[in-house]
């Protein structure tokens, strides 16, 4: 039976609901609970993920520190590949990375004010094909914009994470993937809202681990 | 004391071995015999006679005549092309031209422009040898010894390089010869004549007519009263007597000429920073029509440095409005580059963003000095990104950002070993950022056995109190610490802190600090953990 099935299933003519997560190129996240809810593969890269944050600075560099220790311990070690921080919201602090294990010398920080300048660097770090992830802090944004962006991250291979306000959870989005994340006094509780072909789900106490 | 006697020593053991290895006696820097040096070399004359016509900026379609001066008894300096057609040569009285055809343009002689072309091909010529003299007002001498065997021989030579002059619009007179002087003379007066050897040389310029010769007036006059047609004829005068009486400076050309008397050329070398100009047919209202002129001034931009394996990492733009006001627009790149594709994204983010206060009449670009650059090797069998080409393109990138945001608002981060947190980390410039692999900065901490956070403010953020304890949206719970941290008395920036891990009731993680200094006691927020 299972040959048979197998058999069937290998034939172009059956579509699955699930993608086949060999498929696309995933980073794990370092957090085994997360790893689960997101098809035992971890972050898909090429892919627009939205944070949403009651607070710049509520867990989304701790959430996505272990996925980019991995992106930079991975690369080929002669190229150079950037990890590129749109408009962050304080100081990324180099010592802390540094404990985390990251080298800073992928760093590379772009202060932008204006939305359309954030969105146009976005846009320009995807598009460039240097870098190893794209991180983003951006609030409200026309849904016209989100779009390009996703189009230009489905081009890519890099890890493209928008940080944006809980608030915009009522917004519809193009982002393949959307978190809300809480945090809590034992670590950070996340919800995710959408994912592929998978329905939302509550995950507890994520960093405590 | 002992190294002169080694030396002699050596040297009397080899004058044992035979005569064959005996010392040779040290050459002498003695003057070389001209003869002899020149005959090895091969000189190419280019002459442009239509240069003052095509180095100005008009229509070159319709008849066109260049004068030196606008006088009603002037004579033609030089025709362009269609002029050259309809039977109108350079040195024909004006209103001889004006006959032969309807609608003549008459326009005045630019020597800066002139003087601009000529250098311009001069550069070019630099490709076929490394020996070009710009011999005013506009011809080019080519020592092509040394490249006949690279371009496979003077005929195949002199192929190709009228056939790339031909693409560049321009359809130069040249001759070659043993001497320079000869060979110019030929250029203009008698075109593609190949003279190898001396014994030729000698027989063609003894036919050669002095009229032909650009001397001045008064010698050509003399030697009319004397009956003197050829330079063969002027050879065979007295030596002496012709000296005396046409001047040390024709006489020494002669020599010159003849092979007779070295003589010295400026080389011409090309200047270390490009500049190039270009005048624009129609005034430039908007930004974009500027772009195609902007791309061939970055084209020959690229020609010069592909020539020389040279890159710029700095090109400006000068855009210069009616009444001499002008726009200064500068490109950066944080490696050098040389090809158009590599200044254009840059180049078009600008000029999206810039406002032209008046119409561009004139474009100016000059760089910064030229660097050598070792051009990518690529990778074996196309296998993976090389080290160069991903370094590229993460520059572009950083380039191009910074076209746009501003020089400072695209820069790197690194660790500082010091204890104050705000002096822990510094921007990094692009220089170390795309060096690979990165140096170490400083002396890098032992990792610090307390935890640092991820975020740091700015600027610490006051707290206020709450019975003495810090609020930060609700009564802060303080979990680690104190971390005492008390640095920096040497420069004026003291402080004095303890530091605390802590949490609000929305759970954010942050970092918090408590003065010390002060009687009364401060909170500071300085980080989140998030």
């Amino acid at each position: 039976m299972k040959a048979r099935l197998d058999a069937l299933l290998a034939a172009t003519r059956v579509w699955r609901s699930v993608v086949d997560p060999v498929v696309t190129p995933h980073v794990p996240t370092g957090w085994p609970t997360l790893d689960a809810a997101l098809g035992s593969v971890g972050w898909p890269l090429g892919s627009l993920i939205e944070l949403l944050l009651p607070a710049a600075g509520a867990g989304e560099l701790s959430l996505l520190l272990p996925a980019l220790k991995t992106l930079t311990d991975t690369r080929e070690l002669t190229t150079k590949r950037w990890l590129v921080c749109i408009a962050p919201p304080h100081v990324v602090y180099p010592p802390a990375l540094l404990q985390a294990g990251i080298a800073t010398e992928h760093l590379l920080l772009v202060d932008a004010t204006a939305v359309n300048d954030r969105l146009w660097a976005i846009e320009q770090a995807l598009r460039s094909g240097s870098c190893l992830a794209v991180l983003a802090w951006l609030d409200a944004v026309d849904d016209r914009w989100l779009r390009r962006i996703k189009r230009a991250a489905v081009d890519s291979t890099a890890l493209v994470v928008l940080c944006r306000s809980v608030a915009q959870q009522t917004q519809p989005s193009p982002a393949s993937l959307r978190l809300v994340l809480r945090p809590t006094p034992h670590g950070l509780d996340l919800h995710v809202i959408k994912r592929k072909a998978l329905g939302a789900i509550w995950i507890r106490d994520v960093l405590s681990g | 004391m002992h190294t002169p006697s080694k030396i002699i020593r050596r040297s009397a053991c080899v004058g044992q071995t035979g005569d064959l290895f005996a010392p040779q006696p040290v050459p002498t820097p003695s003057v070389v015999s001209a003869r002899s040096v020149i005959r090895e070399s091969c000189w190419f004359a280019l002459s442009f006679p239509a240069l003052a016509a095509v180095a100005l900026p008009i229509d070159p379609a319709p008849p066109t005549v260049v004068v030196a001066a606008m006088q009603r008894e002037a004579s033609v300096w030089a025709v362009n092309a269609s002029a050259a057609r309809s039977g109108i040569s350079a040195g024909m009285p004006l209103s001889v031209a004006e006959l032969k055809v309807d609608s003549l343009q008459v326009v005045m002689r630019d020597e800066r422009r002139e003087r601009q072309a000529l250098l311009q091909r001069a550069d070019w010529a630099t490709r076929w040898t490394s020996w070009v003299s710009v011999q005013p007002p506009d011809a080019l001498l080519l020592e092509v010894r040394g490249s006949l065997s690279l371009f496979g021989g003077l005929e195949r030579l002199q192929q190709q390089l009228l056939a790339d002059f031909l693409v560049q619009g321009d359809s130069p007179q040249w001759s070659v010869a043993p001497t320079a002087l000869a060979a110019l003379w030929l250029a203009r007066a008698r075109p593609s004549t190949v003279v190898e050897s001396m014994e030729a040389l000698r027989s063609v310029l003894a036919v050669m007519p002095l009229a032909a010769i650009q001397w001045p007036e008064a010698v050509l006059s003399t030697c009319h009263r004397w009956g003197v047609r050829t330079l063969g004829e002027l050879r065979r005068l007295p030596r002496d007597g012709v000296q005396r009486r046409l001047g040390v400076t024709v006489f020494h050309e002669l020599e010159a000429a003849y092979g007779e008397r070295p003589s010295l050329r400026r080389r011409w070398v090309a200047p270390a920073r490009f500049s190039a100009r270009v005048d624009l047919p129609d005034p430039c209202e908007t930004t974009h029509q500027l772009l195609p002129s902007m791309q061939t001034l970055l084209r020959q931009l690229e020609d010069c440095l592909r020539v020389r394996a040279a890159a710029v990492s700095v090109v400006r733009f000068t855009l210069i409005h009616r009444g001499q006001t002008s726009t200064q627009l500068s490109l950066g790149r944080s490696l050098p580059a040389w090809r158009v594709e590599d200044w254009v994204p840059l180049l078009t983010e600008r000029l999206t963003r810039l406002s032209l206060p008046a119409a561009v009449e004139a474009l100016m670009l000059c760089s910064s000095t030229r660097v050598t650059q070792v051009p990518d090797s690529g990778t074996l069998a196309g296998h993976g990104v090389s080290t160069v080409v991903s370094v590229a393109q993460a520059s572009l990138l950083l380039d191009r950002l910074r076209a746009r945001l501003g020089q400072h608002a695209v820069h790197g981060l690194c660790e500082v070993a010091e204890h104050r947190p705000e002096h822990a980390y510094r921007c990094v410039d692009s220089q170390t950022l795309l060096s690979q692999p990165a140096p170490a900065m400083g002396v890098r901490l032992s990792p610090q056995a307390v935890s640092r956070p991820l975020w740091l403010l700015h600027t610490p953020s006051r707290l206020s109190q709450i019975a003495g304890r810090p609020c930060y949206g609700g009564r802060l719970v303080l979990s680690d610490g104190p971390e005492r941290i008390e640095s920096g008395w040497w420069d004026g920036k003291a402080i004095a802190r303890d530091y605390y891990r802590a949490h609000n009731p929305q759970g954010l993680q942050l970092w918090v600090f408590r003065t010390r200094a002060e009687s009364q006691p401060q909170w500071f927020l300085h980080g989140l953990f998030g």
